[in-house]
Protein backbone atom coordinates (compact mmCIF):
# COMPACT_ATOMS: atom_id res chain seq x y z
CA UNK A 1 0.00 0.00 0.00
CA UNK A 2 0.95 3.84 -0.79
CA UNK A 3 -0.01 4.95 2.57
CA UNK A 4 1.55 3.88 5.80
CA UNK A 5 -1.93 2.92 7.97
CA UNK A 6 -5.20 3.25 7.50
CA UNK A 7 -6.01 6.31 8.89
CA UNK A 8 -3.53 7.74 6.31
CA UNK A 9 -5.59 6.11 3.54
CA UNK A 10 -8.56 7.76 4.79
CA UNK A 11 -7.37 11.40 5.90
CA UNK A 12 -4.83 11.52 2.38
CA UNK A 13 -3.03 14.44 4.03
CA UNK A 14 -6.72 16.52 4.21
CA UNK A 15 -7.72 15.41 0.48
CA UNK A 16 -9.82 12.20 1.76
CA UNK A 17 -12.53 14.40 2.14
CA UNK A 18 -13.17 15.50 -1.58
CA UNK A 19 -11.43 11.90 -2.53
CA UNK A 20 -14.02 10.08 -0.85
CA UNK A 21 -16.93 11.78 -1.41
CA UNK A 22 -16.05 12.08 -5.29
CA UNK A 23 -16.12 7.97 -5.11
CA UNK A 24 -18.85 7.52 -2.83
CA UNK A 25 -21.70 9.92 -5.11
CA UNK A 26 -20.08 8.23 -7.80
CA UNK A 27 -20.75 4.57 -6.74
CA UNK A 28 -24.35 5.43 -5.31
CA UNK A 29 -25.32 6.83 -8.83
CA UNK A 30 -23.50 3.56 -10.36
CA UNK A 31 -25.79 1.09 -7.64
CA UNK A 32 -28.70 3.34 -8.80
CA UNK A 33 -27.93 2.56 -12.14
CA UNK A 34 -28.22 -1.12 -11.93
CA UNK A 35 -31.35 -1.34 -9.71
CA UNK A 36 -33.68 1.29 -11.27
CA UNK A 37 -33.52 -1.34 -14.36
CA UNK A 38 -34.06 -3.90 -12.32
CA UNK A 39 -37.01 -2.92 -10.73
CA UNK A 40 -38.29 -1.57 -14.19
CA UNK A 41 -38.00 -5.12 -15.36
CA UNK A 42 -39.86 -6.64 -12.19
CA UNK A 43 -42.65 -3.93 -12.87
CA UNK A 44 -42.95 -4.75 -16.67
CA UNK A 45 -43.64 -8.46 -15.62
CA UNK A 46 -45.98 -7.69 -13.69
CA UNK A 47 -47.61 -5.67 -15.56
CA UNK A 48 -47.96 -8.21 -18.49
CA UNK A 49 -49.09 -10.96 -15.89
CA UNK A 50 -51.87 -8.40 -15.57
CA UNK A 51 -52.28 -8.23 -19.25
CA UNK A 52 -52.49 -12.19 -19.23
CA UNK A 53 -54.86 -12.43 -17.16
CA UNK A 54 -57.35 -9.83 -18.40
CA UNK A 55 -57.38 -11.45 -21.43
CA UNK A 56 -58.03 -14.32 -20.06
CA UNK A 57 -61.11 -13.14 -17.95
CA UNK A 58 -62.46 -11.22 -21.01
CA UNK A 59 -61.95 -14.21 -23.75
CA UNK A 60 -64.22 -16.77 -20.79
CA UNK A 61 -66.78 -13.78 -20.56
CA UNK A 62 -67.17 -13.75 -24.42
CA UNK A 63 -67.40 -17.40 -24.38
CA UNK A 64 -70.18 -17.40 -21.73
CA UNK A 65 -72.05 -14.67 -23.99
CA UNK A 66 -71.49 -17.02 -27.08
CA UNK A 67 -73.11 -19.46 -25.63
CA UNK A 68 -75.57 -17.97 -23.09
CA UNK A 69 -76.94 -16.77 -27.04
CA UNK A 70 -76.66 -19.89 -28.61
CA UNK A 71 -79.16 -21.23 -26.01
CA UNK A 72 -81.53 -18.55 -25.30
CA UNK B 1 -30.75 -17.47 -51.90
CA UNK B 2 -27.26 -16.36 -50.78
CA UNK B 3 -28.81 -12.64 -50.39
CA UNK B 4 -31.12 -13.89 -47.55
CA UNK B 5 -28.06 -15.85 -45.94
CA UNK B 6 -26.20 -13.14 -45.66
CA UNK B 7 -29.15 -10.73 -44.23
CA UNK B 8 -30.02 -13.27 -41.49
CA UNK B 9 -27.43 -12.18 -38.67
CA UNK B 10 -28.23 -8.43 -39.22
CA UNK B 11 -32.25 -9.31 -38.82
CA UNK B 12 -31.83 -11.82 -35.90
CA UNK B 13 -29.52 -8.78 -34.54
CA UNK B 14 -32.70 -6.55 -34.69
CA UNK B 15 -34.84 -8.46 -32.64
CA UNK B 16 -35.62 -8.23 -29.62
CA UNK B 17 -36.16 -12.23 -28.82
CA UNK B 18 -32.74 -12.71 -29.83
CA UNK B 19 -31.40 -9.67 -27.67
CA UNK B 20 -33.61 -10.72 -24.92
CA UNK B 21 -32.44 -14.13 -25.16
CA UNK B 22 -28.66 -13.66 -25.93
CA UNK B 23 -28.34 -11.39 -22.98
CA UNK B 24 -29.55 -13.39 -20.48
CA UNK B 25 -26.31 -15.75 -21.10
CA UNK B 26 -23.93 -12.88 -21.39
CA UNK B 27 -25.14 -11.07 -18.37
CA UNK B 28 -23.44 -13.26 -15.45
CA UNK B 29 -20.37 -13.35 -17.10
CA UNK B 30 -19.81 -10.17 -17.89
CA UNK B 31 -21.29 -8.52 -14.51
CA UNK B 32 -18.47 -10.59 -12.79
CA UNK B 33 -15.84 -9.26 -15.13
CA UNK B 34 -17.52 -5.45 -14.16
CA UNK B 35 -17.45 -6.09 -10.53
CA UNK B 36 -13.98 -7.59 -10.76
CA UNK B 37 -12.47 -4.75 -12.69
CA UNK B 38 -14.06 -1.86 -10.91
CA UNK B 39 -12.60 -3.27 -7.59
CA UNK B 40 -9.49 -3.68 -8.80
CA UNK B 41 -9.52 -0.19 -10.45
CA UNK B 42 -10.84 1.20 -7.26
CA UNK B 43 -8.39 -0.33 -4.83
CA UNK B 44 -5.40 0.01 -6.91
CA UNK B 45 -6.04 3.83 -7.82
CA UNK B 46 -7.26 4.64 -3.97
CA UNK B 47 -4.39 2.75 -2.05
CA UNK B 48 -1.73 1.71 -4.28
CA UNK B 49 -0.86 4.19 -6.66
CA UNK B 50 1.47 7.27 -5.60
CA UNK B 51 0.38 10.34 -5.00
CA UNK B 52 0.62 13.33 -7.68
CA UNK B 53 3.64 15.35 -7.19
CA UNK B 54 1.36 18.92 -7.80
CA UNK B 55 -1.75 18.13 -7.10
CA UNK B 56 -1.29 15.36 -4.05
CA UNK B 57 -3.52 12.44 -3.03
CA UNK B 58 -6.43 14.77 -4.53
CA UNK B 59 -5.41 13.45 -8.41
CA UNK B 60 -7.12 9.66 -7.08
CA UNK B 61 -10.31 11.47 -7.66
CA UNK B 62 -8.82 11.08 -11.88
CA UNK B 63 -10.28 7.04 -11.38
CA UNK B 64 -13.89 7.89 -11.45
CA UNK B 65 -13.75 11.32 -13.11
CA UNK B 66 -11.86 10.16 -16.62
CA UNK B 67 -13.51 6.94 -17.08
CA UNK B 68 -17.07 7.93 -16.52
CA UNK B 69 -16.25 10.97 -19.15
CA UNK B 70 -14.31 8.81 -21.40
CA UNK B 71 -17.50 6.46 -21.39
CA UNK B 72 -20.33 9.41 -21.10
CA UNK B 73 -19.12 10.45 -24.67
CA UNK B 74 -18.60 7.80 -26.21
CA UNK B 75 -22.32 6.95 -24.65
CA UNK B 76 -23.35 9.54 -27.14
CA UNK B 77 -22.14 8.11 -30.32
CA UNK B 78 -23.49 4.91 -29.20
CA UNK B 79 -26.99 6.85 -28.56
CA UNK B 80 -26.92 8.49 -31.81
CA UNK B 81 -25.53 5.73 -34.02
CA UNK B 82 -28.63 4.05 -32.41
CA UNK B 83 -31.04 6.57 -33.19
CA UNK B 84 -29.80 7.21 -36.84
CA UNK B 85 -29.80 3.36 -37.20
CA UNK B 86 -33.89 3.52 -36.11
CA UNK B 87 -34.26 6.21 -38.77
CA UNK B 88 -32.87 4.52 -41.60
CA UNK B 89 -33.92 0.74 -41.26
CA UNK B 90 -36.70 1.41 -38.71
CA UNK B 91 -35.08 -1.49 -36.52
CA UNK B 92 -37.11 -1.61 -33.13
CA UNK B 93 -34.45 -3.04 -31.24
CA UNK B 94 -31.81 0.50 -32.23
CA UNK B 95 -34.55 2.56 -30.70
CA UNK B 96 -34.89 0.48 -27.23
CA UNK B 97 -30.80 0.73 -27.12
CA UNK B 98 -31.10 4.81 -27.86
CA UNK B 99 -33.80 5.11 -25.02
CA UNK B 100 -31.31 2.92 -22.77
CA UNK B 101 -28.43 4.77 -23.54
CA UNK B 102 -29.92 8.52 -22.50
CA UNK B 103 -30.33 7.67 -18.68
CA UNK B 104 -27.03 5.79 -18.14
CA UNK B 105 -25.10 8.42 -20.16
CA UNK B 106 -26.79 11.25 -18.36
CA UNK B 107 -25.86 10.02 -14.92
CA UNK B 108 -21.96 9.46 -16.32
CA UNK B 109 -22.23 13.07 -17.52
CA UNK B 110 -23.85 14.03 -14.05
CA UNK B 111 -20.47 11.97 -12.27
CA UNK B 112 -17.91 13.52 -14.71
CA UNK B 113 -19.47 16.93 -13.43
CA UNK B 114 -19.81 15.91 -9.93
CA UNK B 115 -16.21 14.53 -9.58
CA UNK B 116 -14.94 17.50 -11.36
CA UNK B 117 -16.41 20.14 -8.92
CA UNK B 118 -15.30 18.21 -5.80
CA UNK B 119 -11.63 18.09 -7.73
CA UNK B 120 -11.87 21.51 -8.83
CA UNK B 121 -12.01 22.67 -5.01
CA UNK B 122 -8.90 21.57 -3.52
CA UNK B 123 -6.82 22.13 -7.17
CA UNK B 124 -8.19 25.73 -8.68
CA UNK B 125 -10.34 26.56 -5.44
CA UNK B 126 -13.40 27.20 -6.64
CA UNK B 127 -16.06 24.13 -7.23
CA UNK B 128 -17.37 25.51 -10.89
CA UNK B 129 -15.88 27.77 -13.85
CA UNK B 130 -17.77 27.94 -16.43
CA UNK B 131 -14.81 27.08 -18.54
CA UNK B 132 -15.24 25.82 -22.13
CA UNK B 133 -14.77 22.03 -21.57
CA UNK B 134 -16.90 22.07 -18.21
CA UNK B 135 -19.82 24.22 -20.13
CA UNK B 136 -19.59 21.50 -23.23
CA UNK B 137 -19.86 18.72 -20.87
CA UNK B 138 -23.11 20.55 -19.11
CA UNK B 139 -24.47 20.97 -22.84
CA UNK B 140 -24.00 17.30 -23.01
CA UNK B 141 -25.82 16.96 -19.78
CA UNK B 142 -28.93 18.43 -21.14
CA UNK B 143 -28.85 16.94 -24.24
CA UNK B 144 -28.98 13.26 -22.50
CA UNK B 145 -31.67 15.22 -20.38
CA UNK B 146 -33.55 16.06 -23.59
CA UNK B 147 -33.60 12.28 -25.15
CA UNK B 148 -35.15 11.56 -22.27
CA UNK B 149 -37.56 14.19 -21.94
CA UNK B 150 -38.58 13.63 -25.65
CA UNK B 151 -40.32 10.20 -24.34
CA UNK B 152 -43.18 11.90 -22.93
CA UNK B 153 -43.85 14.88 -24.87
CA UNK B 154 -45.54 12.82 -27.59
CA UNK B 155 -48.43 10.33 -27.76
CA UNK B 156 -47.18 8.30 -29.94
CA UNK B 157 -43.72 6.25 -29.15
CA UNK B 158 -42.48 6.29 -32.88
CA UNK B 159 -42.80 9.97 -33.16
CA UNK B 160 -41.27 10.41 -29.85
CA UNK B 161 -38.38 7.80 -31.31
CA UNK B 162 -38.02 9.77 -34.16
CA UNK B 163 -37.53 13.02 -32.37
CA UNK B 164 -35.40 11.91 -29.45
CA UNK B 165 -33.10 10.36 -33.00
CA UNK B 166 -32.36 13.42 -34.50
CA UNK B 167 -32.22 15.17 -30.98
CA UNK B 168 -29.34 12.84 -30.45
CA UNK B 169 -27.86 13.45 -34.38
CA UNK B 170 -28.20 17.19 -34.13
CA UNK B 171 -26.11 17.02 -30.74
CA UNK B 172 -23.32 15.16 -31.93
CA UNK B 173 -21.89 18.19 -33.03
CA UNK B 174 -21.27 18.80 -29.39
CA UNK B 175 -18.55 15.56 -28.79
CA UNK B 176 -16.28 16.89 -31.00
CA UNK B 177 -16.28 20.59 -29.40
CA UNK B 178 -15.77 18.67 -25.79
CA UNK B 179 -12.66 16.77 -26.99
CA UNK B 180 -10.76 19.46 -28.44
CA UNK B 181 -12.12 22.54 -26.33
CA UNK B 182 -8.53 21.98 -23.87
CA UNK B 183 -6.72 22.84 -27.03
CA UNK B 184 -8.62 25.76 -28.78
CA UNK B 185 -9.63 27.73 -25.47
CA UNK B 186 -7.42 29.08 -22.99
CA UNK B 187 -9.16 26.43 -20.11
CA UNK B 188 -8.75 25.95 -16.35
CA UNK B 189 -9.44 22.46 -17.37
CA UNK B 190 -5.45 20.11 -17.58
CA UNK B 191 -4.78 18.66 -21.39
CA UNK B 192 -5.93 14.71 -22.17
CA UNK B 193 -3.82 12.69 -19.95
CA UNK B 194 -4.45 10.12 -22.59
CA UNK B 195 -4.40 10.55 -26.45
CA UNK B 196 -5.09 8.38 -29.33
CA UNK B 197 -1.55 9.68 -31.02
CA UNK B 198 1.21 9.32 -28.36
CA UNK B 199 1.88 7.82 -24.77
CA UNK B 200 -0.23 9.37 -22.00
CA UNK B 201 1.56 12.13 -19.88
CA UNK B 202 1.46 9.81 -16.64
CA UNK B 203 3.31 7.89 -14.94
CA UNK B 204 2.65 3.81 -15.76
CA UNK B 205 2.45 3.14 -12.02
CA UNK B 206 -0.47 6.38 -12.18
CA UNK B 207 -1.50 5.14 -15.56
CA UNK B 208 -2.04 1.45 -15.55
CA UNK B 209 -4.99 2.12 -12.91
CA UNK B 210 -6.98 4.27 -14.64
CA UNK B 211 -6.82 2.13 -17.60
CA UNK B 212 -8.24 -0.93 -15.75
CA UNK B 213 -11.43 1.74 -14.58
CA UNK B 214 -11.70 2.37 -18.18
CA UNK B 215 -11.95 -1.11 -19.19
CA UNK B 216 -14.37 -1.45 -15.84
CA UNK B 217 -16.80 1.64 -16.89
CA UNK B 218 -16.84 0.28 -20.54
CA UNK B 219 -17.53 -2.70 -19.03
CA UNK B 220 -19.88 -1.31 -16.87
CA UNK B 221 -21.68 0.60 -19.16
CA UNK B 222 -22.59 -2.97 -21.59
CA UNK B 223 -23.87 -4.44 -18.65
CA UNK B 224 -26.31 -1.89 -17.56
CA UNK B 225 -27.05 -1.21 -21.44
CA UNK B 226 -28.86 -4.83 -21.69
CA UNK B 227 -30.50 -4.09 -18.26
CA UNK B 228 -32.17 -1.12 -19.44
CA UNK B 229 -32.72 -2.63 -23.09
CA UNK B 230 -34.55 -6.06 -21.44
CA UNK B 231 -36.66 -3.71 -19.05
CA UNK B 232 -37.71 -1.83 -22.26
CA UNK B 233 -37.91 -4.76 -24.31
CA UNK B 234 -40.84 -5.68 -21.56
CA UNK B 235 -42.25 -2.70 -21.72
CA UNK B 236 -42.80 -2.42 -25.39
CA UNK B 237 -42.96 -5.96 -26.74
CA UNK B 238 -45.90 -6.94 -24.58
CA UNK B 239 -47.98 -8.28 -26.52
CA UNK B 240 -45.88 -10.62 -28.44
CA UNK B 241 -45.97 -14.11 -27.82
CA UNK B 242 -42.84 -15.09 -26.43
CA UNK B 243 -42.98 -12.63 -24.15
CA UNK B 244 -46.31 -13.95 -22.99
CA UNK B 245 -44.86 -17.25 -22.92
CA UNK B 246 -42.09 -16.03 -20.60
CA UNK B 247 -43.97 -14.59 -17.92
CA UNK B 248 -46.45 -18.00 -18.22
CA UNK B 249 -43.24 -19.76 -17.69
CA UNK B 250 -42.13 -17.99 -14.89
CA UNK B 251 -45.23 -17.94 -13.30
CA UNK B 252 -45.63 -21.86 -13.54
CA UNK B 253 -41.96 -22.17 -12.06
CA UNK B 254 -43.40 -20.05 -8.82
Amino acid sequence: MYFDSLQQLIFMDGHGVYVWSAFIISLTVMLGLVIKPLCQKKQELKNIQLHIKLQQVNQAAMQEEASDASHS
Amino acid sequence: MNLNVKWTWFHRLGSPRWFYQKTQRWLPWLSLLTLSLLITGLVWGLAFAPEDAKQGNSFRIIYVHVPASVVALAGYYMMAIAGAVGLIWRIKLSYMLMRSAAPIGAALTFIALVTGAIWGKPTWGAYWVWDARITSMLILLFLYLGVMALRHTYSSSEAADKASAILGLVGMVNVPIIYKSVDWWQTLHQPATIKFTGAPSMHPDMFMPLLVMIIGFYAFYAVTLMLFTRAEILRREYRASWVKQLVTNKTAEK
